[in-house]
């Protein structure tokens, strides 16, 4: 079925006629899928870019089945959306509303902002089937992220749990090679081998001198590596109290006792930093669903550090 | 209430074909994705016609307040057998054949259903966008929180305060509190929210002045099932 | 001050009739609310407050934030407001407005919000409590901003406060008023007076005390108490000047073409609220919202506003059908702090005043 391409309003521009006050903060920016690949049965990778703002020839949004069109349009070459490893985009599709993800690619990346996404619900499985080519729309980026320069000198010890290792990602390729950061390890826990991301990635890391350390929940065919959560594997992590910041990401049941075990290795609340996950409805820091006790996770995170939410007993 | 979206029938007829509509048409055939299951269960043929149409639909949605939650049919329940068939039919009812009859249950006690259109009648806005969000590829979003809310949203003044007693607060929203809106008072037809607090309203309706007995006719009335069903 | 006869007053209705939207406390099944005016005989001032706040005139129960094409992938974002004038908002309501002014416009300013709020004038109007106000504890018994007119009623008509120019110039263009006589203030001022004295609930502390004893009260029995007993209906949050979370969802149309991304209030009472994508809730207990709830309200918002985000207005009193009570909880706190030996200054000052 081929359409006349339409002309469409300019998104992202002068407001509308009427308008006395500020634009809406509502108004997403589309952005073009410039890769998309399958990952594990539930995740898929996209690369997004940003549009110039000219009228292109429209790929039809899907609705329930895949679109085939080609794009006709050149993605912004070498574009940088200015994100921080640990914010988060609004991403979203007309008609299945909007959702928080948090960046995947680090600092700069050339392939463009990269997010991981898993399909659990009525959005995500409508942006899994939006191919290459297809539109996004993005508003972003907010939140608090990681400091990775002021992790310099010191050795980082990454802790991911299952979906964690997606943000973790942003940050560990922003450290990972660069020079002037200690040591570094990263543990890495997940279901099953079946949920494992970035394996290849992980090789790769490990090569640019990252101590990696990957376990699952449960014994599983074909798999001859370590077994257990994830607080199994802190021993070998052998923790110089003094010259190390931690971070942690993973599901809510996970923080407690790695948080335990970071503080039985003499580990200062200062330098244990967590992302924690709530369900954002405007990332404006207005809607009240993310809220940790006083704070919007939005607003003053979803990076915090553990001295940070000494104050908030609802945040772990 | 299907047939009363006249606006919209004919966009949702440009996507789907509806192929089985006992009410709305003559024609049928039995190949269909989508069933729209209205009704409670009371007898045999019924729970076997139920099962055939599961085993054929890829999605089962229960339509409206007697196939979700048992609805008013439910009050048969609160009736021996015997007596009811009596009653309705004549002395030795329960021995003819004919007049066989069982307990009244929602259709999920026979069949796994996908998803629930609650209410005495269904509200038409959530038939559409139950339908629409099936033709999308989506889960439909179901409402579990009180009328109360839907109430407050539409401007009426309490119930309550006019001294009148209302099922609105352990009630499932959805409907836009039409009833109250209207005049009138909640009577429970969405069947109750996922973990309503039943303890405190029947306090509150005792507060009100009902007695006991009041209380559990209120229940009784569309939630019948379910509250036996949480025991 | 100004003064104008009820006449006067009569005469400004119609004129703002005449080019506005009129919105004014009226009887509703005899039962105080709002509602649209459109005769100046429907007005009917009330001493007590509405059922439901005022907060729905600029910040709508439903919004439409953007309307989109789903085929096309267009999208605009949806900006709308009309002039409208609001009478009878009571102090509290005007501080409870002036609050949410300051939450739309901190941050990223709601463009939806603040349009609706820039095309908005406000008639205040004076009031008597009734035995759930408690506006004197928590310092908003009286306005000194945030209305464009504030009329006290006197008698012979109305002494009033020129909050604005837009409030001095739709004075002069739809009635006639006259510098207040001396009679006029000393009537208002005695009205004040008995209105001051006729506060039955009370706070047992000072606002500026609350946060502090309520950061210390997170286990203390009451929260399950009170949770035990609630519906979780949320209508609390909904009656409430100062609440405004809110839910955003997408309502495609039947053709699956158009759309709107729309905004409807939410309630962080409600058991949905902090449910998240995986299936975890973080707020599940009703105790534990109530208290999240409570907090907002006394503490949260104190570190970033430095006001307390109650006004004392008690419709969440007034509409809880299980008589959960806001001001006794807080009584209730600051009682349990006093026992515990950490009483404040002002507190044992306030005790024995008494």
């Amino acid at each position: 079925m081929t359409k006349t391409p339409q002309t469409v309003p300019a998104t992202n521009t002068a407001p509308a006629p009427q308008q006395t006050g500020p634009a809406s903060p509502y108004l997403p920016t589309e952005a073009l899928v410039t890769r998309a690949a399958k990952l594990t049965e539930k995740e898929r990778l996209f690369a997004l870019a940003l549009l110039n703002g000219q009228n292109p020839n429209h790929t039809q949004y899907p609705v329930a089945v895949e679109s085939t069109r080609p794009s006709g349009i050149a993605p912004n070459a070498g574009s940088t959306l200015n994100y921080l490893p640990g914010q988060f985009y609004m991403v979203g599709l007309p008609g299945y509303g909007e959702a928080p993800f948090s960046v995947a690619s680090p600092l700069g990346a050339s392939e463009g902002l990269e997010l991981c996404i898993r399909a659990v619900g009525n959005l995500t499985n409508a942006i899994h089937r939006v191919p290459k080519g297809g539109r996004l729309w993005i508003r972003g980026p907010f939140g608090t992220g990681f400091d990775a320069a002021s992790m310099k000198g010191r050795d980082v010890v990454f802790i991911a749990g299952g979906i964690g290792i997606v943000p973790m990602r942003s940050l560990i390729k922003t450290i990972v090679g660069n020079p002037g950061y200690g040591r570094l390890s990263l543990i890495y826990g997940t279901k099953s081998p079946d949920d494992l991301l970035f394996s290849g990635e992980m090789t790769e890391w490990s090569k640019a001198g990252l101590r990696a350390f990957v376990t699952i929940d449960k014994p599983a065919k074909g798999w001859s590596g370590n077994v257990g959560v994830v607080t199994t594997l802190m021993a070998k992590l052998d923790i110089d109290p003094v010259r190390t910041t931690a971070v942690i990401i993973g599901p809510p049941v996970m923080y407690k006792f790695v948080i335990m075990n970071l503080r039985k290795a003499g580990m200062r609340d200062e330098d244990i930093l967590v992302s924690l996950e709530r369900r954002m409805k405007c990332g404006l820091g207005k809607c009240g669903h993310c809220q940790i006790n006083g704070v919007y996770a939005c607003q003053c995170g979803p990076v915090f550090k553990l001295s940070d939410l000494h104050g908030l007993p609802e945040a772990l | 209430m299907v047939l009363s979206c006249e606006n919209e029938l004919p966009e949702i007829l440009r996507q789907v074909d509806i192929v089985n509509f006992r009410e709305a048409m003559t024609e049928r055939h039995e190949d269909y994705e989508i069933a729209f299951v209205e009704g409670s269960i009371s007898r045999k043929e019924e729970a076997h016609k139920l099962r055939k149409i599961r085993k054929k639909a890829r999605v089962v949605v229960a339509l409206g307040a007697c196939s979700s939650t048992g609805g008013l049919n439910c009050l048969k329940n609160r009736f021996p057998m015997r007596y009811l068939q009596e009653e309705v039919y004549g002395r030795g009812a329960h021995k003819k054949k004919a007049f066989d009859t069982d307990t009244v249950r929602p259709i999920d006690a026979f069949i796994h259903v996908d998803y629930y259109i609650h209410g005495c009648p269904i509200p038409k806005k959530e038939f559409l966008s139950v339908l629409t969000a099936l033709l999308m590829g989506s889960v439909p979003k179901i409402t579990n929180h009180p009328v109360c809310v839907d109430c407050k949203l539409a401007g009426n003044i309490c119930v309550f305060e006019k001294g009148k007693t209302c099922l609105g607060p352990v009630t499932r929203a959805g409907c836009d509190a039409i009833c109250v809106t209207y005049g009138g008072v909640c009577w429970g037809c969405r069947g109750l929210v996922d973990d309503p607090n039943i303890g405190a309203h029947t306090e509150t309706l005792k507060r009100y002045g009902l007695t006991a007995d009041s209380v559990m006719d209120s229940f009784n009335l569309y939630d019948r099932c379910a509250i036996k069903r949480k025991r | 001050m100004k003064f104008i006869t009820k006449t006067g007053l009569k005469a400004l209705v119609t004129g703002l009739i005449r080019d506005y939207k009129v919105y004014g406390t009226v009887k509703k099944d005899g039962f105080p609310a709002y509602g649209e005016i459109t005769d100046a005989k429907q007005l009917v001032l009330l001493q007590t407050p509405t059922h439901l706040s005022a907060k729905g005139f600029v910040f709508p129960e439903r919004e439409t934030l953007l309307r989109f094409n789903m085929e096309d992938g267009s999208h605009k974002p949806v900006v709308e407001a009309a002039d409208q004038v609001i009478i009878g908002l009571h102090a509290c309501d005007i501080h409870a407005m002036l609050l949410m002014d300051r939450v739309f416009a901190y941050g990223a300013p709601d463009a939806n919000y603040l349009a609706r709020r820039a095309k908005t004038l406000v008639i205040g109007t004076d009031c008597m409590p009734d035995e759930h106000c408690f506006c004197q504890s928590i310092g908003t018994m009286h306005a000194t901003e945030g209305f464009d007119l504030f009329l006290h009623q006197t008698k012979n008509g109305f002494a009033i406060d020129v909050g604005t120019k837009r409030g001095a110039a739709i004075l002069r263009k739809y009635t006639k008023a006259v510098t207040a006589a001396a009679s006029e203030i000393r009537n208002m001022e005695a009205f004040e007076k008995k209105r001051a004295g006729s506060f039955k609930t009370r706070l047992d502390a000072p606002a500026a005390a609350l946060p502090a004893i309520y950061a210390r009260s997170d286990a203390s029995p009451v929260w399950d108490r009170i949770g035990s007993i609630c519906y979780g209906c949320g209508s609390c949050n909904n009656v409430c000047p100062t609440c405004y979370c809110f839910d955003v969802r997408d309502e495609p149309a039947a053709n699956l073409k158009q759309g709107e991304r729309v905004r409807v209030w939410d309630a962080c009472t409600l058991e949905e609220f902090a449910l998240v994508a995986g299936g975890h809730n973080f707020r599940k207990p009703r105790g534990a919202r109530l208290r999240h709830r409570f907090n907002r309200k006394f503490r949260y918002l104190t570190d970033v506003f430095n006001a307390p985000f109650c006004v004392g207005c008690g419709r969440c009193i007034r509409t809880c059908l299980v008589n959960i009570n806001i001001a006794e909880v807080t009584n209730e706190l600051i009682a349990e702090d006093a026992k515990r030996g950490i009483i404040d200054e002002t507190v044992r000052t306030k005790k024995a005043e008494r």
